[in-house]
């Protein structure tokens, strides 16, 4: 039971006035600006949107800069102001296959069509810090690339799944396409139920929280729930387009482009009797550069669809309640932070019924005692 | 080019290229249908890429409906929650619908907003042909 408790409102007011301060820091430091952040601080904008459930670059770096660069916090910020939105409606289902690539990569086959593209990353550089007097790669016009001599396409071209690939040969089952029909559940109108259909598990992981994800991923990694190595099919990060048909127009209009990762994890799978060996993909979509989150969310949703199938559940990142119910950073955040409020009248009947029993405790032994003797 | 396509140029370009554009324009009078507002659009995916339909998360969106010149309607959709942008968006599809500003608008607004995004294009291609990569293997103990 949680009792109201009263007073302290100057305190808790100038509590609020110090956060803001502190915040600030020093007046004579320049105050950061939005869009320095939007540029220089990209990545962590991106895993608050995509935490956030919400793809708004404006209110993921404001929400950033007001939670002090607190993750979780800015997440719950975004998460909040989504409420005080209206929503349109749904746009079309978004074309991975037509995603305006900069980076894709395969760590299962060398040559894929239409190549490999590294973009930008850090995965071959030496992750040492770059300080200012040190050693380091400048950034900028001085720093030019060096000229490859390859042409440069004229346009984007689609890039066709290796999942695809591996279907054609006969190695992985054809996914099943949309049924006719088929609604489509959506977790923010109704409450996370388990089992929950593929769906409504790939929306709740491409807004879980990443450490949560990356760790319960890495579980699977180390034995509890994956039996053979996964492989890296594919991962893409780029942006698709997002169309709607507003329902003035009557046909439908490029509303933007988004920047998401994509991943495709290719799974070992010896067969049973009724299905042959083959290969299984684990999915993973999410706003943003999150490779790291995209990853993990594959070997989950693999994970998860194993389970669905043979009913095994052993380990905790096999289990929907266990990785669905723990996964939202909100949440979870809410509940063990809630106990900083105050629960004094609660603890007090704690220590009553303690009292209590220690007394009985007492007696009992010496009872016991006396009867021993 | 075609309605849907000016549309989705209008939507993607710089705002302030869209107020630029304002500049030395005749007519130009509009009424407000609906908004300029801001609200969400749910951004469904498919599994797989191909399989299921999804709710990937929403996106912030600004819309605008406009009555231009008294009888072309213009509508604006348009990414973050930037009204101004939105309503500009509505205002040029509808002065693209009116014969008298469609040709002109064809020979200056929509070339910049053309040559802005080829350029971007252009940009991002770079990117792609500098970093794309060819890994060999190597046999082992030769």
């Amino acid at each position: 039971m949680y009792v109201a408790v009263k007073g302290g409102e100057a305190a808790v007011e100038n509590s609020r006035r110090l956060a803001a301060e502190s915040r600030r820091g020093p007046q004579e430091i320049p105050e950061i600006r939005p869009e320095q952040m939007a540029h220089q601080l990209g990545l962590a904008v991106d895993r608050v949107m995509a935490e956030g459930a919400l793809y708004d670059v404006t209110a993921a770096v404001r929400a950033l800069k007001q939670a002090q660069g607190d993750i979780v916090e800015a997440v719950f910020l975004v998460r909040a102001f989504r409420t005080t939105l209206r929503r349109f409606g749904n746009s079309k289902p978004v074309n991975t296959e037509e995603m305006k690539a900069l980076r894709r990569i395969s760590g299962a086959f060398k040559d894929i069509p239409g190549g490999q593209i590294l973009g930008a990353t850090c995965d071959y550089t030496h992750r040492l810090i770059e300080f200012e007097d040190g050693p380091g790669l400048p950034e900028g016009p001085e720093n030019p690339r060096e000229e490859t001599g390859r042409p440069v396409s004229e346009d984007w071209e689609p890039l066709s799944r290796i999942t695809d690939m591996l279907v054609r040969q006969g190695l992985m089952q054809p996914g099943q396409g949309e049924l006719i029909g088929e609604k489509t559940e959506d977790l923010t109108r109704q409450p996370l139920k388990v089992p929950a259909k593929r769906s409504i598990r790939l929306q709740a992981l491409a807004r879980g929280d990443e450490g949560f994800l990356l760790g319960s991923a890495y579980s699977l990694q180390r034995g509890f729930g994956l039996d053979h190595h996964p492989f890296l099919g594919e991962l893409r990060v780029g942006f698709v387009e997002v169309r709607v048909t507003p329902p003035e127009l009557g046909f439908d209009i490029k509303v933007g482009e988004l920047r998401v990762t994509e991943c495709f994890m290719i799974n070992r799978s010896n067969g049973t009797k009724q299905e042959a060996p083959g290969f299984e993909n684990g999915y993973g979509l999410v706003f943003g550069r999150n490779e790291r989150k995209a990853m993990s969310i594959s070997l989950l949703d693999r994970a998860l669809q194993n389970s669905e199938k043979s009913g095994d559940e052993k380990y905790p990142a096999q289990s929907q309640e266990f990785i669905l119910c723990h996964s939202d950073n909100v949440e979870s955040s809410g509940f063990v932070q809630h106990l900083k409020l105050p629960h004094y009248v609660d603890f007090q009947s704690e220590m009553v019924s303690i009292r209590n029993l220690r007394k009985k405790h007492r007696q009992t032994r010496k009872k016991n005692n006396g009867a021993d003797l | 080019m075609d309605r849907e396509s000016w549309i989705g140029l209008l939507g993607s370009a710089d705002p302030a290229d869209l107020e630029a554009g304002l500049e030395g324009l005749e007519g130009g009078e509009y009424a407000r249908i609906t908004g300029p507002e801001t609200g969400m659009l749910m951004v469904q995916a498919k599994a797989d890429g191909s399989g299921s339909r999804f709710n990937l998360g929403e996106m912030t969106v600004s819309k605008c409906i406009l009555e231009v010149q008294g009888k072309f309607m213009g509508s604006g959709w348009v990414m973050g929650s930037d009204l101004r942008h939105a309503e500009l968006a509505a205002l040029f599809d509808g002065l693209l619908q009116d014969p008298a500003h469609h040709d002109h608008l064809m020979t200056t607004l929509i070339p910049r907003l053309e040559e802005k995004e080829r350029t971007r294009r252009e940009r991002l291609l770079k990117d792609v042909s500098d970093t794309k990569v060819e890994f060999f293997t190597l046999k082992r103990g030769e």
